[in-house]
């Protein structure tokens, strides 16, 4: 199958077409995963922290628990509504 | 907020771009990626307009009726939306 190796230097390891793709995958999933933290962060610390205390309260972690579990599921509601076909 | 081109190029793969297009076959699968990138980034979208609209207390441990319902119609009615501004967007020539 194809290989080959980055166009800005010749003595890099070559790839074989499917090793870059696992690699694509892989590393596009980690870029996907940290935006996803990154926008659950600020979703959460707008509903749950409204008042920052010298420290997190019980409700406080509660609420953020609650949150990440809400927006997972939120996103899953989202993807089924834009992409169920048989949804009008 | 990061598009998908800039997380393919934080994936470290658009410099890649010359060499893929030259396989056909790695070329396609990588055009599903691409694909795969975009729709990620309309859920991820939609989700973060909508979560706004639609939860305005705070998280709860299941969604109410309507707070699910609220977040199925948003998807949908961005969608409509989408079409109206393509279709309006289109009749301007």
């Amino acid at each position: 199958m194809d290989s080959f190796s980055s166009p800005s230097s010749g003595s890099s390891p070559r790839l074989s077409a499917e090793d870059f793709m696992d690699q694509l995958k892989t590393q596009l999933a980690q870029v996907y995963a940290e935006e996803f933290l990154e926008t659950v962060r600020g979703k959460c610390f707008d509903k749950c922290i409204t008042k920052p205390g010298s420290s997190l309260s019980g409700s406080e972690s509660s609420c953020i628990s609650r949150c990440v579990d809400r927006y997972i599921e939120a996103t899953g509601i989202i993807s089924k509504a834009l992409f169920s076909a048989s949804q009008r | 907020m990061k598009s998908y081109r800039e997380k393919f190029n934080m994936a470290g793969f658009l410099k890649y771009v010359h060499c893929i297009s030259t396989s056909s076959a790695l070329w396609h699968l990588f055009k599903q990626e691409k694909k795969k990138a975009m729709l990620n980034e309309l859920v991820s979208k939609v989700t973060k307009e909508c979560w706004d609209k639609c939860i305005t207390d705070t998280p709860g441990s299941k969604f109410s009726s309507s707070e699910s319902a609220c977040l199925s119609n948003c998807a949908r009615r961005y969608m409509d939306m989408s079409i109206i501004i393509m279709k309006r967007f289109q009749s301007m020539h």
